[in-house]
């Protein structure tokens, strides 16, 4: 369903570039959860903002997106605009900011699906009231309320609804439970599932912690410096790693350690060649 | 806000007060009269400025309370009356004014912003950096020489017809347009780098809409605030625009009170100036508070 070939992201600014993203291929199966795992800076949210095409004034790519059959990459902006929001959703870390502070909780329900099919404020606001009971929310209070009124986990649980109000075929969530406390992340993360299990909606979900990556995905990717180490299903990755980095993030995971010094102390190498080492699981050649 | 309007009163009162010119004297000297004693102390007593300071702060408040700013020293006439009605013809030059610069710096900052680093933008931002380095008063000359002097399209002077109005209140906006050229398009391109226009992006949503809804709503409050501050600016601009353009504004009036040391014309326009300056700030907040809910809870004075 979608299906990510040698992707390569390069950040421009005035006058030079920067890899941030290199070589990456994966696919999410259609129904299927994708886990990738990295640090912060591994260049996981810039793998999510490349395949909503956003940013795209200052952004290069290399290799391809194929969502459907059809490259994103050559898609116009009018194209993806339909695209994003309806078909792909994105989730956003720290949802605080994500909305706007002065617009009402149910003015971003109704612009949304009024960007994407004909439909009247009355009518827009009446689905999202039934949207936002769907994940038991109590709608009544929050269409009218300004999102500085209401707590990060609310806040959250509010852009899930949002993003699956137009029953997309592909939800991402980048960092979903990241500024939030440890009690609403478990909230969030069931919510999530039982969502994908009440509609077998295709999810890549991405984050530092891969408990959260255990707990929800089918597949994992593990990703360090913009690179994919290792890709296969996730009992396997789980219990068998292929690859050292792997394997020291799932020690450090039983220690209760610490990714980003993890990441900068790991001395292995990454720049080997993507093979395939049983099918479905690939790794990348180690010394 | 009372508070701050009888802030305002006392410094239009006392200020005055400070200037080291007796204004008997001053009068005097003015008119070309005899100096004696007793024609200081008969003045000074039909004034009242033999009383205590605080008893004429008292009387005088009394009195503009319900509008009577006393009568001018120098022409015996009221001064609210005076005031007044050359103060309509000043606000309506500042009114005109404002709406030019609004009009103009909205239309090309928006612009400037939803084509970025294409013509209009590339040559805004050459013309604000010209405009703005000069001198407004000496474009308004040049205005005038060329508009109404070579070209004749517009009358040189006077007030009272709409034609008589345009040059006068373009060149007193002119000062003003490249200021908010800048400020609007910085301020946008401030708020569109912010996440939740990302997010809105994200979902689908139009970038008109993106414009519209979310980027000028959110960058209003800073131009209400700012917005205020260049109300009370016109004002004060426009005294020398009249002066320009031989308006029967507030100005020239004003010019001549100071040199006579006119107390009650000066105390009565400070207090005007100051009121409205008050008057805009609250209505500028009153506006912000509209827009964003987040400054509601802040607000508690009235």
């Amino acid at each position: 369903m979608l299906e990510i070939r040698d992707l390569s992201v390069f950040i421009q600014t005035d006058n030079s570039e920067k890899e941030v993203v290199s070589h990456v291929n994966f696919t999410v199966p259609q129904g299927k959860i994708v886990g990738i795992v990295g640090e912060s800076g591994s260049g996981k949210s810039m793998l999510c903002n490349a395949i909503m095409q956003l940013f795209r004034q200052n952004r290069r790519y290399t290799g391809d997106i194929i969502y459907k059959g059809t490259s994103l990459l050559a898609k116009s902006e009018r194209e993806m605009r339909h695209l994003r929001g309806k078909e792909i959703s994105l989730i956003m870390q720290n949802p605080m900011a994500m909305f706007n502070p002065i617009v009402k909780i149910g003015d971003h329900f109704v612009e949304t699906l009024q960007s994407h099919e004909r439909i009247s404020k009355h009518h827009a606001r009446k689905r999202a009231a039934e949207q936002l009971a769907r994940f038991q929310l109590p709608e009544d209070e929050l269409l009218d309320r300004y999102p500085h009124e209401l707590s990060g986990g609310m806040l959250q649980r509010i852009m899930i609804a949002l993003a699956a109000c137009m029953q997309p075929n592909l939800l991402i969530a980048d960092e979903p439970t990241t500024a939030l406390d440890t009690m609403t992340q478990m909230d969030i993360l069931d919510e999530l599932l039982h969502f994908h299990q009440k509609t077998k909606t295709s999810m890549l979900i991405v984050s530092h912690d891969l408990g959260v990556i255990a707990k929800m995905a089918d597949f994992i990717a593990v990703m360090r410096r913009g690179v994919v180490v290792e890709y296969g299903p996730a009992e396997w990755v789980l219990a068998q790693p292929a690859h050292s980095y792997t394997q020291a993030l799932l020690a450090a995971r039983d220690e209760h350690g610490d990714l980003e010094k993890l990441a900068d102390s790991w001395e292995g190498t990454t720049i080997g060649p993507l093979y395939e080492y049983k099918p479905g699981c690939w790794v990348r050649e180690e010394g | 806000m009372l508070a701050a309007i009888w802030g305002v009163t006392l410094v239009s009162f006392f200020l005055i007060r400070l200037i080291p010119v007796d204004p008997v004297e001053a009068y005097f000297a003015i008119n070309n009269l005899p100096v004696t004693e007793e024609a200081i102390e008969e003045i000074r007593e039909e004034q009242g400025l033999n009383k205590p300071l605080l008893f004429q702060y008292g009387l005088w408040l009394m009195n503009a309370v319900q509008l009577d700013f006393g009568q001018s020293f120098l022409t015996k006439t009221p001064v609210a009356e005076e005031l007044l009605s050359r103060f309509s013809v000043t606000l309506g030059l500042a009114a005109a004014a404002f709406f030019i610069v609004i009009a103009i710096s909205g239309i090309i900052g928006i612009w400037s912003v939803v084509k970025q680093g294409g013509l209009v933008d590339r040559f805004t931002r050459a013309l604000v950096f010209a405009t703005a380095s000069m001198p407004s008063f000496w474009l308004g000359f040049v205005l005038v020489y060329v508009v109404s002097l070579k070209w004749g399209i517009l009358p040189l002077m006077g007030w009272g017809t709409i034609e008589q109005s345009v040059l006068p209140a373009f060149t007193l906006a002119l000062g003003y347009i490249p200021y908010y050229i800048r400020l609007i398009r910085t301020s946008m391109l401030e708020e569109i780098e912010k996440p939740h226009i990302a997010f809105a992006r994200a979902r689908g949503v139009k970038e008109s809409i993106i414009i519209r809804r979310h980027v000028l709503k959110g960058i209003l409050p800073a131009l209400f605030t700012s917005l205020a501050m260049t109300c009370g600016g016109l004002l004060g601009g426009a005294a020398i625009i009249e002066a320009v353009f031989a308006i029967p504004g507030v100005g020239r009036y004003l010019v001549e009170s100071m040199a006579a040391r006119d107390y009650a014309v000066l105390q009565g326009f400070i207090l005007i100036i100051g009121t409205l300056y008050v008057i805009f700030n609250f209505l500028a907040d009153l506006l912000c508070a509209i827009v964003d809910p987040r400054a509601r809870l802040k607000r508690g004075d009235i």
